[in-house]
């Protein structure tokens, strides 16, 4: 597989650079940002939660190259969208209809497409990433992360990302507490998966495409 | 305020239901707010209006109440907390009480259409709740019955699919057991009133829930103000660190090959992750390898207690330029201390716990016990701090001779420990039953002058080293809890005025306060009272802000991580305001948090037979062992600060009862007539 998969798209950065702190942030300020609400149908990234083990995945969509949504799509064009200037896929809402298709489309499991379902028809929206591409600021929920678990990569293919260090949000602490670990540089890395720490669940892997998910540690038993 | 004007925070329904008849009813949010906020003073009015004088736990007509605050799920950091409120069975005597919890239950609920429920009744067999929306289904739990906590939200996430949001009980709850806790999936418990066993009674196993609604804050803009300044999140990478050692000073262990930890948020929309994630513990279980399992500050003393909890001045006074809320340590983000501050040399001087010798550090033995008391769903802090104190100051005092466990007593070693729990679980024995009625209940069985109050011999000071101070083997403090901040048992070192405050705050109430309004007060208060701490009203009024703020919290709702915090005293009323769209006033915010207070004490007085000499009697014998500077209180200082205490909140010195004209100020003339008629209103 040489070609390119995806496109620009949030990544995760595994645990030994920062460990997801499940609070949901990323779901909420999607949200919040996109229609003024806190709800489960419609944040455009998700968090899958390591019940139990707490060691939780961030799902949001790769904007693939091939885009099925977007293929599948009875308003292509209309309704989802390309920008083909940045690669993103998006979903222009006042056309979209809601039937669905983009979320039956999509190529992971569980669908990184988000659905309003509703009784009254003109209510039914699908909902999903857009990078925030009309936002100053960028993708909200990047910025809004209080750990820094989420970036932004150019990679085309699913590897670990070395991860960029996102500048000091106004009012931030200059510097890290004392003994605080420190970060890895800006610039490190090679863009090949570092050293996991054992056991703990890592970011969106090839098995993902509709695959098997990794595994984490162990729940505990009877 | 018509439910119909309640467009913002919070979602305008509380379920009703009854598992005896199997019916749901719809109560309006509205019938109670924005008077009582939500939260912990929301339960407080329907405990008062719903369950009358003579309601044991256990009985049917006990209730389970619960609510969300109304920044729960809009994105306000701390939103996600909710609590339960219910008779608590594990305090002595049964008095109701309050139970915060975190995870992502509460926002699930609220997206489901509810801001709360009332569960009463019982249901004479195995029983859970699915919530999916309007829909409330009663579900058969006999397949779910006998698990242990992760492997019933496994099996609820089995039948239900990975979304839906889950607390549990495990078999404690489920056999009485008076410390049991709920737990969530994400391993935050309500633990402190043994609520758990309150679900046993029910044969409630469960709640699940899923919506699919949303909730809509009402200043969206703030709300980011919100995030971006409550706790002053560090906004930075949060890596998992291998670590060599754990624990601090001489529970200090050594771990080999190290371990791994990482932080976590407790609920849903924090900005914080005050929580240790210990990452591949042993298993309690021979046949499971590892779990990942979440930590308080209470924890690292099960993995090893020679010496009890240090303490310095920062944990509890604050100054502009340096303060510490006491879970923030745990997460390593002490904030960087102000050496330009001229209080800072004294705000560090560092208080070494006493030497208490009750176990050796052993990793593998301290996560066997944690594990178990996750997976049977019992409060850690009674397991850690009580039980097995008790147990290691008992032997070593020749107390268990004549005591038959069917075990040799040695919490030094690990299948005992894993004896213990199962055996107060499952109530195995004649010990099993007695230990699982809780250590005050076990204490006053077998004889509370020997088996409470006996003298522990191996108590010693460090402040003044070689001296001995008395402790007694059952560390019991007022009201069926065991010490915390109190100047004896666990987290002793703190200084006398505050000690004092500590309890001061314990008596008024039916638990132990500390995990949800740590004493805090500006350090330039101390030094206007710490020469006379008990004739000042700076310090009562400190006390009575942090009771405030405990009331708030529980509300609004946010959480110790974030409150108070002494230099931006209004926060609280500007999360209600932005979450609700309403207007709330710092000093309207401070009159709701005194009328949970006040519905609280109605509470206590008109069902348990609260006054003055009862509480008094409950709480100064407790501070007649030695500090760990071998400092005790006086009957007369005592007394003269309650004294103050009752006239600062403008209740009746002599009996502890509000005045008609305390009660009507804060909107709760109804009460005052309630008590006129039962006699308990002041002349």
């Amino acid at each position: 597989m040489t070609d390119k998969i995806f496109g620009r798209h949030i990544v995760q950065y595994p645990p030994d650079y920062s460990l997801c702190a499940g609070c949901t942030t990323c779901e909420i300020v999607c949200s919040l940002v996109h229609d003024g609400v806190v709800g489960p149908r419609y944040n455009r990234v998700f968090l899958k939660r390591g019940t139990s083990n707490m060691l939780h995945t961030v799902l949001v969509c790769m904007h693939c190259e091939d885009h099925p949504c977007y293929e599948r799509c009875p308003k292509r064009d209309e309704a989802m969208c390309l920008d083909g200037e940045h690669g993103i896929v998006y979903i222009d809402e006042e056309n979209c209809i809601g039937c669905g298709a983009c979320v039956r489309a999509c190529k992971f499991s569980p669908s990184r497409i988000n659905l309003i379902k509703s009784k009254d028809r003109a209510l039914r929206k699908a909902k999903k990433c857009d990078l925030c591409r009309t936002r100053e600021e960028g993708p909200a929920c990047i910025e809004w992360c209080p750990v820094r678990c989420l970036g932004l990569s150019d990679r085309p293919r699913p590897v670990f990302e070395p991860p960029q260090m996102p500048g000091p949000p106004p009012g931030a602490p200059p510097g890290p507490p004392p003994g605080a670990p420190p970060g890895p540089p800006p610039d490190s890395g090679s863009g090949g998966p570092p050293d996991s720490v054992s056991g703990v669940s890592e970011g969106p892997v090839p098995e993902d495409l509709g695959g098997s998910e990794q595994g984490g540690v162990s729940d505990g038993g009877e | 305020m018509g439910e119909s004007e309640l467009k913002y925070g919070y979602v305008g329904k509380i379920a009703r239901i009854n598992l005896t008849k199997q019916t749901v009813s719809v109560v309006a949010t509205s019938k109670y707010v924005p008077k009582y906020v939500g939260g912990r003073a929301v339960c407080n009015r329907i405990f008062y209006d719903e369950v009358p004088p003579g309601v044991k736990a256990f009985d049917p007509e006990n209730k389970i109440l619960y609510m969300t605050g109304p920044t729960t799920a809009t994105g306000i950091p701390t939103g996600g907390r909710s609590v339960f409120g219910s008779i608590a069975p594990n305090s002595w005597p049964e008095m109701y009480a309050w139970s915060g919890i975190g995870g992502w239950m509460g926002a699930e609920l609220k997206f489901a259409g509810w801001d709360g429920f009332i569960i009463e009744g019982a249901s004479p067999t195995p029983i859970y709740l699915l919530i999916e929306d309007e829909e409330v289904s009663f579900l058969d739990a006999t397949a779910l019955w006998g698990k242990l906590v992760h492997p019933t939200q496994a099996e609820l996430e089995r039948i239900h699919g990975k979304d839906i949001k889950s607390i549990v009980i495990g078999p404690a709850g489920e056999n009485l057991m008076r410390n049991a806790s709920v737990t969530t999936s994400n391993d935050n418990v309500a633990a402190k009133a043994g609520l758990g066993s309150v679900f046993g009674s029910k044969k409630l196993k469960a709640i699940s829930v899923r919506g699919t609604g949303v909730v809509v804050p009402a200043d969206i803009e703030k709300l980011f103000y919100l995030r971006r300044n409550m706790g002053k999140p560090y906004m930075r990478p949060n890596p998992v660190v291998h670590e060599e050692t754990h624990g601090m000073g001489g529970n200090m262990i050594t771990i080999e090959g190290g371990w791994d930890r990482g932080q976590v948020a407790c609920s849903h929309g924090c900005n914080q992750h005050c929580c240790r994630l210990m990452l591949n513990m042993p298993s309690a279980f021979s046949n499971k390898g590892t779990f990942n399992q979440v930590e308080k500050c209470v924890g690292i003393f099960a993995y090893g207690f020679r010496e009890d909890c240090g303490w310095i001045p920062l944990l509890t006074y604050e100054t502009a330029k340096n303060s510490l809320p006491p879970c923030k340590a745990m997460a390593g983000e002490a904030p960087p201390p102000d050496f330009s501050d001229p209080y800072f040399p004294k705000l560090v001087e560092a208080v070494p716990g006493d030497i208490v010798n009750y176990w050796q550090p052993n990793w593998h033995k301290g996560s066997v016990m944690m594990h178990l008391c996750n997976e049977y769903g019992i409060d850690k802090w009674d397991v850690i701090v009580w039980y097995f104190t008790w147990l290691s100051m008992a032997k070593k005092e020749g107390l268990l001779e004549d005591l038959d466990f069917g075990m040799e007593v040695d919490v030094e070693n690990e299948a005992f420990v894993s004896y213990f729990l199962n055996m107060i679980t499952y109530r195995k024995g004649r010990f099993g039953k007695l230990f699982g009625e809780g250590m005050a209940r076990a204490t006053r069985e077998l004889g509370i002058d020997r088996y409470g109050k006996t003298i522990y011999h191996g108590r010693f000071s460090q402040i003044k080293p070689g001296l001995q101070l008395d402790i007694p083997v059952s560390l019991e403090t007022a009201w069926g809890h065991s010490y915390h901040w109190q100047g004896r048992g666990y987290e002793a070192g703190i200084n006398k005025p505050g000690w004092l405050a500590v309890s001061l705050m314990l008596m008024t109430t039916t638990r132990d306060t500390q995990t949800v309004a740590h004493y805090h007060s500006p350090y330039e208060h101390l030094l206007e009272y710490e020469a006379d701490p008990c004739h000042s009203f700076v310090l009562v009024d400190d006390v009575i802000m942090n009771e405030n703020k405990g009331e708030m919290k529980d509300s609004v709702s946010t959480c110790e991580w974030q409150s108070p915090d002494l230099e931006w005293t209004s926060m609280e009323a500007e999360m209600f305001t932005a979450a609700t769209g309403l207007p709330m006033s710092e000093q309207e915010m401070v009159d709701a948090a005194v009328r949970s207070k006040l519905l609280m004490r109605a509470i206590t007085m008109r069902n348990f037979g609260r006054d003055r000499k009862m509480e008094v009697d409950a709480i100064f014998p407790t501070m007649q062992y030695p500090d760990p500077r071998g400092d005790t209180v006086g009957w007369e200082e005592w007394n003269d600060l309650v004294d103050l205490y009752y006239e600062r909140r403008g209740w009746d010195r002599d009996t502890g009862w509000p005045t008609r004209e305390t009660w009507e100020h804060y909107g709760l003339g109804d009460i005052a007539d309630d008590m006129a008629k039962i006699g308990k209103l002041p002349r």
